[in-house]
């Protein structure tokens, strides 16, 4: 009936996993969910729909597969572009600073989900 | 999430019999899907699937499906097709009275090479599709008590083209977009945003192209689709059309 609980409302950031193929983003956001549930609101794009659902959704991190847009990479807001070859690399941006990691693994990625919360968690 | 396991066990209960999970081997070398998806099925689907290995190469797959016994393989294919072709065709013979079931996932694109896997013979093959929809074609295996049949889920174009024997020698409508839009000097990415696509398929696009024209560079592949006439001057010069996608 709409009560609330009386436990601190833990900050939450807006991420978009758009990563092609729809079997990986979609394990990626179940995990997001499931590890950081009270932390991270995840939103599923497709490449051909991730500029719309930036607008609608105002994403503080971005998970897409490589080629996505460059203009979503001048948000100010942190990113992830993933090569799929041999293996899976990312590179990765936040805070101005870019990296590329071999073979991403979900770890990785929950830390950067982590940092994002830090940095933009009190915003949302 | 928790629909599917329920669901599963209801209908063993309906029939009365008690379903042991299906045991299953990922073979994937994306660490980030493999063990994603391994917690997944632990998580969500526990009653209905059991991970019994986890591998990125090729040869401890071979190695484990000897050492575990899995029903089922889910292996992920990419451009090493030999070695794939060579894992699998020895995969298939772990156990020569009740070999594993296999099931392909892929991103390729070209019919060729689809038919080729196929002819290897994978009881399933899944691309671009969802975990749900991955979990219902492997029931749908498991469920094959002869495992003869097939089960393919992927988009109905590309089953199609893998149907009628399009793309042994002749480029798709879509890797001949790819190639004229390499013709006008564009680079990959330019290509995909052109297109609607990411940098990775237009990647495999190219790479589709170059066997079939019997060239090793976009370069070449541009200069002999001039020479044979297959581009005119006019498609490599013209303004990008805005609504091919």
């Amino acid at each position: 009936m709409g009560t609330r609980s009386a436990a601190p409302i833990a900050a939450v950031a807006r991420i978009l996993v758009a990563i092609e193929p729809q079997m990986y983003r979609e394990v990626l956001a179940f995990h997001i969910r499931q590890q950081r549930p009270r932390c991270a609101e995840v939103v599923l794009a497709s490449p051909q729909t991730l500029l719309a659902e930036t607008e609608r959704v105002s994403p503080h991190l971005i998970v897409a597969s490589e080629g996505f847009p460059p203009q979503l990479k001048e948000r100010g807001i942190f990113w992830v572009e993933v090569h799929a070859d041999d293996r899976l690399d990312a590179t990765i941006s936040a805070n101005g600073y870019s990296t590329t990691i071999h073979d991403v693994s979900l770890q990785d990625l929950l830390v950067l989900v982590d940092k994002t919360v830090e940095e933009f968690g009190h915003e949302a | 999430m928790k629909r599917s396991s329920t669901e599963a066990a209801a209908e063993g209960e309906k029939q009365g019999t008690q379903r042991r999970p299906v045991r299953v081997l990922l073979a994937d070398d994306h660490s980030m899907f493999r063990e994603g998806l391994a917690g997944m099925l632990a998580s969500s689907y526990a009653e209905e699937v059991e991970v019994v290995g986890k591998t990125d190469t090729g040869e401890e797959a071979v190695a484990l499906a000897q050492k575990v016994s899995p029903d089922v393989v889910i292996m992920q294919v990419d451009e090493k097709l030999e070695t794939a072709k060579e894992t699998l065709s020895q995969i298939l013979l772990v156990d020569s009275t009740s070999p594993p079931k296999v099931i392909i996932l892929t991103m390729f694109e070209e019919p060729r090479i689809l038919r080729e896997v196929m002819k290897l013979g994978p009881n399933t093959f899944v691309k671009s599709a969802s975990v749900e929809e991955l979990l219902s074609a492997m029931r749908t295996t498991v469920g094959d008590p002869t495992g003869e049949n097939v089960v393919m889920v992927m988009p109905q174009g590309a089953l199609e083209a893998s149907e009628d024997g399009a793309g042994q020698d002749v480029l798709t409508k879509r890797e001949l977009e790819v190639l004229v839009l390499a013709a006008r000097g564009m680079n990959n990415r330019q290509i995909a945003h052109h297109l609607g696509l990411t940098a990775g398929p237009v990647k495999r696009h190219l790479a589709n192209i170059y066997p079939k024209m019997g060239v090793s560079s976009r370069g070449e592949a541009v200069r002999k689709a001039l020479g044979n006439e297959w581009l005119t001057v006019h498609e490599t010069t013209a303004e990008a059309d805005t609504n091919s996608s």
